[in-house]
């Protein structure tokens, strides 16, 4: 792959794709790649560059709104609106380490597409959930539109919805609309010590149900706690965040204190010990260091309460740890180019959720799947829906599942 | 709320002739048609206020995914029933139909 288009604009994104329909090539559609060997590997002719589609284009902090072109870099757009004292509280992740470039790159396009979420969507949702209001350019080059800039909004069919998480296979994204929200003014964690996988979903699932609003459950066993950063020492640590107003988190964080006494020792996170942990969790540090880079990664989701079953049934020479209260975990797989797809689908099958396979060598990508696999009638209606969109298959065709 | 009185015989017209301008306005300055209850019947000959021909055909085209026969609610939401293979034909340019005076099911 050599060949780049790269649109200055939407109506060039719009002749790129008219002129890849008339030509029967296929497009990879791209900002900076950042997650470009997250996938199957494409089988595309060229690359459709949005990188050059940047710069916000309203922000109005009042109404808690931003629009900016897709290829807007996330940092430019984080830096803003901390400027504000706003975030994107979905709390994107940080695939940059993990996926082997540098960390705070990425576009709020590329995020949106591949909703990528982080910590925080325990408590604040996924990228989909702020997604107000989209331009686009479907596979049959035409440009339209959907949402709105307000929150309130269900004119027609939320085509948001349907676009986030769909990694570019029905359009490329021209313009974007997010919600976004204040910032907490600070934050703090509380960790429990020592607790073994069973009981530190047990802890997590007492903190949520708890009055303290959590905005970030994590276990990191034994194995891989010395990994992160923040930690007071190298040993299994269940860590609970709380965030908002400095009198209502020292409140908090001493009421979940007490409340977590039952399970095991407490030790407290000031906020900059807090920030540098969650930040580490949010690039999944454990797993991006050189070393790990050639483990195949597996990310699969479930219900909180099922997260230490799913860990249990999975071969104990991989290394893990949980986010989202135990609905996430990210599991490392101990042998170079051995994802052990069969037994983790198995696992997922059996249980109950979805499984990504996020970094593997692109012959492994290519020969089993990436996402989670579809039963026949979801993969009909996802069929039909890519073919209402992109009929001939130019836009990131096979990206999630091959014929889609 | 819009007030009327339904004895007199151009009240209703006149009052939903009213509620479409306020909707008008509410799109042309960046609002939209519906906050809560849908498009539905009552607001659906609006949808072309706020989207364009292109943009009504992308999401039927995901109604046709679904609903491939129709079955489902047929007349609400959209102005212009489609049948689906149609939308996978028909050429739409300058935002008007062809021959737009043809019914269509």
């Amino acid at each position: 792959m050599t060949d780049i288009l790269k649109p200055r604009d939407a109506k060039e994104v719009e002749d790129a794709v008219r002129w890849a329909l008339a030509d029967d090539k296929a497009l990879e559609v791209a900002g900076q790649g950042t997650k470009r060997s997250l996938g199957r590997p494409s089988q595309t002719d060229l690359t459709l560059d949005l990188s050059g589609l940047s710069g916000v284009t309203l922000y109005e902090p009042e109404e808690l709104v931003l629009s900016a072109k897709a290829g807007t870099p996330l940092a430019e757009i984080e830096t803003l609106l901390d400027a504000n004292s706003q975030q994107l509280a979905f709390e994107p992740m940080d695939y940059g380490p993990l996926l082997g470039g540098s960390a705070g790159q990425g576009t709020l396009g590329g995020a949106i597409a591949t909703n990528l979420s982080g910590p925080r969507r325990i408590k604040a949702g996924a990228a989909r959930d702020h997604f107000l209001g989209v331009t686009a350019v479907s596979g049959r080059a035409e440009t339209f539109k959907s949402g709105g800039r307000v929150v309130k909004n269900v004119t027609g069919y939320d085509m948001c919805k349907l676009l986030a998480g769909s990694w570019g296979t029905l359009a490329a994204m021209t313009d974007i609309t997010v919600k976004v929200l204040p910032k907490a003014e600070t934050e703090a964690t509380v960790i429990v010590e020592g607790l073994d996988d069973a009981r530190a979903c047990a802890a997590m699932a007492a903190a949520m149900g708890s009055s303290c609003d959590v905005s970030g459950a994590a276990h990191l066993p034994d194995h891989v706690a010395s990994y992160f950063d923040g930690l007071p020492k190298p040993e299994a640590a269940t860590a609970l965040r709380v965030e908002g107003f400095p009198p209502s988190v020292k409140h908090r964080k001493e009421a979940l204190a007490a409340l977590m006494k039952s399970f095991g020792p407490v030790a407290l996170l000031d906020e900059k010990e807090s920030r540098a942990l969650w930040r580490s969790v949010r690039q999944v540090k454990p797993f991006a260091g050189d070393a790990a880079r050639a483990r195949p990664l597996w990310r699969i989701s479930t219900a909180p309460s099922k997260g230490n079953a799913i860990a249990a049934a999975i071969t104990p020479a991989a290394q893990m740890f949980y986010d989202w209260a135990g609905g996430l975990l990210w599991v490392a797989m101990p042998f170079a180019d051995e994802p052990d797809a069969g037994s983790i689908r198995a696992a997922v099958k059996s249980i109950g959720g979805h499984a990504t396979l996020v970094r593997a060598p692109a012959a492994v990508r290519a020969a089993v799947d990436v996402f989670e696999p579809q039963q026949a009638a979801l993969r009909a209606l996802s069929k039909r829906v890519k073919e209402g969109f992109d009929p001939k298959g130019v836009l990131n065709p096979g990206r999630m599942w091959a014929g889609v | 709320m819009i007030l009327y009185d339904s004895n007199k015989p151009d009240e209703l017209d006149r009052a939903e002739q009213f509620g479409a301008e306020i909707l008008k306005l509410c799109v042309e300055v960046g609002g939209v048609l519906t906050g809560e209850h849908g498009v539905g019947v009552e607001k659906r000959d609006l949808m072309s206020v706020m989207f364009s021909e292109i943009d009504l055909a992308a999401q039927q085209r995901v109604k046709c995914a679904f609903d491939a026969k129709g079955l489902l609610n047929p007349g609400k939401v959209f102005p212009v029933l489609h049948r689906c293979a149609e939308l996978g034909r028909i050429h739409i340019s300058g935002g008007k139909l062809p021959f737009p005076d043809i019914p269509r099911f």
